[in-house]
């Protein structure tokens, strides 16, 4: 059972997956405003493929992102940095299926990794960063419920020049105000056991 | 060695990491009949090389191997004595909760408080430093001593499995008690 949004679900990796990662991490429209600097080889996305099918720890999963109507595969997101004292890890998406940009599906898919995050993994404090050059990235964290904490100064070498990033960061208690506090099906649970 | 003042502090002990120095004395304790008797451990004779590859095992003190620290008194003049030992293990992440195990393995210092002010301190490192929720134990049935140390601490009786536990020629119960942060909160505020 994928974790379901309003859009899209997010189910595992299979190494399967890895010839669209592979036109995709080579798209260099697509990896504009990842930390990626090289061509990748068919070969190196099957082995990161077959490492992200195995990782399933706290703070550190990867997802496969589909279009929940149809079960095309159009990106992927993930967690990483995850820290068991802190509570907290840091958030990555991308959306490889550039005629499916601009819909919403990331903003969709980030809201229900967030989610996951709080409500399933007891988070405390989920954090990204994103490349000041992207503001519609940033735009769509915002609208996510992330608050700009400040800036990682020309921390990225992109495009032939330094850029900032941008590091965002939402707590328990506001998503919480945003989204409420506990799945849908609590209420029914609680109500049931009296 | 470690100096007094370093290690998890209590009232009258403190928790510092096991030194391998420790083995001798953890072979005579787990080794002996009184001792064994307030525990879980059956007492299958320990090698002292075991004692030590027990001590090295626990080379780290993280979220993955769990928190396992010797027990000291600290009101018995100069130096600490070594009295026991202390292990807070089975974090979980997402759940925050943990178990807890004790031994106070130096017969003159039972019944005395150590234990409490052991559990006490390992109690407040897993929720104030380890963002714990939620910390467990298991006490067999008789042991009522324990169980009112573990009470003043704040831990609540939970459950109890019937007959689980085989001593001295006969089945006890085991009983489970937990501790909540708030309970916690609420027996060091009386």
């Amino acid at each position: 059972m994928p974790l379901t949004g309003e859009r899209v679900q997010l189910r595992a990796i299979e190494r399967s997956d890895a010839p669209k990662f592979y036109e995709w991490v080579n798209d260099r429209e697509v990896t504009e405003h990842l930390g990626l600097f090289y061509p990748v080889s068919l070969s190196s996305e099957e082995e990161w493929a077959e490492q992200a099918a195995k990782a399933n720890a706290y703070g550190d999963a990867q997802f496969a992102i589909e279009i929940a109507e149809t079960g095309e595969h159009i990106g992927n997101c993930d967690m990483h940095q995850g820290s068991v004292e802190n509570r907290s890890c840091e958030i990555g998406i991308l959306i490889g299926a550039k005629e499916h940009w601009g819909k919403g599906y990331g903003t969709d898919a980030f809201r229900v990794l967030v989610t996951f995050a709080f409500r399933q993994l007891n988070m405390r404090h989920v954090v990204l960063l994103v490349d000041e050059d992207h503001p519609g990235g940033i735009t769509a964290y915002e609208r996510a419920g992330f608050q700009q904490d400040g800036r990682d100064r020309a921390a990225h070498w992109s495009r032939g020049r330094a850029v900032d990033f941008v590091t965002m960061s939402i707590l328990r208690e506001e998503f919480d105000a945003q989204y409420g506090a506990h799945d849908d099906w609590v209420k029914e649970a609680v109500d049931a056991s009296g | 060695m470690l100096p007094a003042n370093a290690g998890l502090i209590g009232q009258r002990v403190r928790l510092r990491p096991f030194e391998e120095g420790d083995a001798t004395l953890f072979q005579q304790w787990f080794n002996d009949a009184e001792t064994l008797s307030w525990l879980g451990n059956v007492g299958y004779q320990i090698s002292l090389s075991a004692e030590e590859q027990f001590i090295r095992n626990q080379n780290e003190n993280d979220w993955e191997h769990g928190v396992a620290l010797a027990i000291e008194a600290t009101d018995r003049g100069d130096q600490p004595v070594l009295i026991g030992n202390i292990v807070l293990r089975g974090l979980s992440a997402e759940h925050r909760h943990a178990e807890v195990g004790i031994a106070i393995g130096d017969g003159e210092s039972r019944g005395r408080g150590y234990g409490e002010d052991a559990m006490r301190t390992i109690c407040r490192h897993g929720f104030e430093d380890l963002d714990l929720h939620r910390i467990e134990l298991t006490t067999l049935s008789y042991n009522a001593r324990a169980v009112r140390s573990y009470e003043k601490v704040g831990f609540v009786l939970e459950g109890r499995r019937r007959e689980h536990s085989y001593k001295g020629g006969r089945y006890w119960d085991l009983l489970h008690m937990g501790l909540l942060r708030s309970d916690f909160r609420a027996a060091e505020g009386e």
